[in-house]
């Protein structure tokens, strides 16, 4: 599984100076699980009985207090040295410390704040990639090629195993018209999901003679990978007549007279209208299960996206305005940076990005902002229930 | 390269086919060999011979000229019997007559576990010896189902039955169903399955299903599961196997009554689900 904070990325030495901020409502909502644990640890040394849930919730609790302490021994750390500042003969050698102590004890906390928080549902998931080409013309077709690769080389460069499951090619050679990136790494879908959305690109097309810049997109959508595994609470089953599959058929007599090669599977999930259509491989059987796998993916987003906007709704009484159709990240070829516009971070090395090695960069300061927000969040919670 | 080869493969398949095509003759094949492949396809060897096998649900199945190239709707109909048969009894003999590359024979057996002997038999010897290999090319996915699989030549219309056991609860078969009359594109029967296909494999009829029902109660079958191209095909069938038995045709999903089927005890009645039109 993926775990944040085991990347090493230098920070600009201005912000090593500043402790980040936790509020001291999520303290104490730590202390408060640290409690629960010790409660539960006394029930399994006095032998009571100590059921699943029990022992979920023991690990669960376990892997939050071990960050919890973490963060408690970095607290001290620092506040040893900051205290040692006062005194004129320490005040050097401590500040030398402090340099590397406060950006581990903003690393604790930052681990302490998305620990505290409800994991996202899909977040041991590995996960689908669909990419199309949005506006724009073959430009569009080009840059969706170019995030195929970035996604494709990231999963070279952390090891994961991953496979294209469909692709269609532009009639050039160059540029395609939709792709599917199975990466089947557990966890990669709460690396990946900040990938969701429309990317934009600014550059002068290959193909444009006079060395215009021009804005195109590419849209992205990240699935979480659902087995058909009958153990897992998450996966679904079909009613008959739920799905309907329809395959290629020869025309004409079909059996012994034709021989056909046409493998195409499409899968229609009639509730719903999702239409999911796969002809890569050669074995109808394959594209088949393929095709299943998608649909499943795409079901448990889409029930999941309804869900989160109903609680959402009966919370504060609207849906938020996150639109779909909203440009996550611009790539500026021309300036060399890529933009994402949700945490408003620029990084200077389109290049790195796109090979793969930087993207975790972009990655790390989207999911940074989403746990600020979802600790704020919880903070208002938490404040709110003892007033 | 590619622009050049996927053009001379347009102009005998439709667009979105030769793409495909050429997607799986790069994939599988050396780029010294895609130009002589793309040459072969556009006078319309079947790209099976080509790229050297074809995909049977799970099974990689090889193929080579002189033994013909299992089809879809055999493969849809073998998927369907085994899902009817897996709540059966345990230990079901079962023979493949007219197996060719051993397709049926062998999806069957890595499907259904404990099935006893499943044996796949045929007249012409090249097909017994591509049966034998696509059972040790598939080895891997028989394993785990441990099932005893053989093939051996036989002669059909002499009524030869297996030397490796004498009964069989299941008899299955897809024989040669295309009337000498038919064996034309007029026939509805494809140029490249004229040209490139065994017709030993293909032109036969009705002297078939009399082979096959003759074969029933030689062997103490208790039921069987016959492709068939024409409804006549089916009827005599019908007509050969005595009253008491359960008898019906099965469609494929292209619409087309593909299946034969009958069974002479309750028992089997799960087989009714490969059933779309049952027989008086
Ligand atoms: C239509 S092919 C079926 C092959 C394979 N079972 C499949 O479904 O792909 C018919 C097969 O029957 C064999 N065959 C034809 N006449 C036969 C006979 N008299 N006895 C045994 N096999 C025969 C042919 O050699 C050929 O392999």
């Amino acid at each position: 599984m993926y775990s944040y904070g085991t990347q090493t990325h230098s920070i600009p030495s201005e912000e090593q100076k500043v402790v980040n901020f936790i509020h001291p409502a999520l303290l104490k909502k730590a202390a408060s699980l640290q409690d629960e644990l010790k409660k539960l640890e006394v029930k399994i040394s006095s032998g009571k009985e100590f059921n699943l849930d029990d022992s979920k919730r023991y690990s669960e609790l376990s892997s939050i207090d071990g960050v919890y302490k973490g963060y408690q021994e970095s607290k001290e750390n620092y506040e040893e040295l900051n205290s040692m500042i006062e005194d004129e003969s320490l005040k050097q050698e401590a500040e030398k410390e402090l340099e590397t102590v406060i950006p581990d004890l903003n690393s604790a906390i930052d681990k302490l704040k998305s620990k505290l928080l409800e994991p996202h549902p899909f977040a041991n998931r590995a996960c689908i990639l669909e990419l199309r080409p949005g506006a724009g013309g073959h430009e569009a077709d080009i840059f969706t090629q170019d995030l195929l690769e970035m996604y494709i080389r990231y999963c070279q460069l952390h090891r994961w195993h991953y496979e294209v499951l469909s692709r269609t090619d532009h009639d050039s050679g160059n540029g395609i018209m939709e792709a599917t990136l199975e990466v089947s790494e557990p966890g990669s879908y709460e690396r990946l999901r900040h990938e969701a959305g429309v990317h934009r690109v600014q550059r002068i097309p290959e193909t444009e003679t006079k060395g215009r810049v021009q804005t195109s997109a590419a849209g992205v959508v990240v699935l979480p990978k659902i087995d058909d595994d009958k153990l897992d609470p998450q996966a679904r089953k079909f009613a008959p007549g739920e799905l309907r599959i329809d395959v290629m058929r020869a025309s004409g007599a079909g059996g012994q007279h034709v021989n056909k090669t046409e493998s195409a599977v499409r899968l229609i999930h009639i509730p719903t209208g999702i239409i999911v259509r796969i002809q890569d491989d050669r074995s109808q059987h394959r594209n088949k299960e393929r095709a299943f796998e998608v649909m499943r993916a795409r079901l448990a987003e889409k029930e999941l996206r309804e869900k989160t906007e109903r609680n959402e709704k009966v919370r504060n009484g609207q849906v938020s305005s996150v639109d779909r159709s909203d440009k996550i990240r611009t790539y500026n070829f021309q300036q060399n940076r890529i933009t994402d516009h949700r945490c408003n971070f620029t990084l200077y090395d389109l290049e790195g990005c796109m090979n793969g090695t930087r993207l975790d960069d972009v990655i790390d300061k989207i999911a940074q902002k989403e746990v600020d927000e979802r600790a704020e969040e919880l903070t208002k919670e938490l404040t709110n229930e003892v007033n | 390269m590619g622009p050049r080869l996927l053009e001379i493969l347009t102009r005998t398949l439709p667009t979105q086919q030769a793409v495909n095509e050429l997607r799986w003759i790069k994939q599988e094949l050396p780029s010294d060999k895609w130009e002589e492949a793309v040459k072969q396809r556009s006078q319309q060897r079947p790209l099976q011979y080509i790229l050297g096998t074809q995909p049977f649900g799970s099974l990689t199945i090889k193929c080579r000229e002189g033994v013909l190239i299992p089809r879809a709707e055999t493969e849809e109909w073998c998927t369907r019997l085994a899902s009817c048969m897996d709540g059966r009894p345990h230990c079901t003999n079962v023979l493949d007559y007219c197996t060719g590359t051993g397709c049926i024979a062998l999806s069957l057996a890595s499907q259904l576990s404990d099935l006893g002997q499943v044996v796949g038999s045929d007249f012409s010897q090249k097909a017994v010896e591509l049966a034998r290999e696509n059972m040790a090319f598939n080895g891997q996915e028989l394993l785990e189902s441990r099932n005893e699989v053989g093939f051996e030549n036989c002669d059909l219309s002499r009524l030869q039955v297996p030397r490796s056991c004498g009964k069989f609860d299941l008899l299955v078969s897809n024989p040669p169903y295309i009337p000498k009359n038919d064996m034309n594109v007029s026939g509805g029967v494809e140029e490249s399955v004229l040209k490139y296909e065994p017709w030993s494999a293909l032109v036969g009829d009705l002297e078939f299903y009399h082979y096959l029902c003759s074969m029933i109660p030689v062997i103490g079958a208790k039921a069987f599961v016959f492709e068939l191209g024409y409804r006549q095909q089916g009827m005599e069938t019908r007509n050969l196997i005595p009253d008491s038995w359960k008898c019906g045709l099965g469609y494929d999903s292209a619409g087309h009554i593909r299946t034969v089927i009958g069974w002479c005890n309750q028992e089997l009645d799960s087989l009714g689900d490969m059933v779309d039109e049952m027989l008086a």
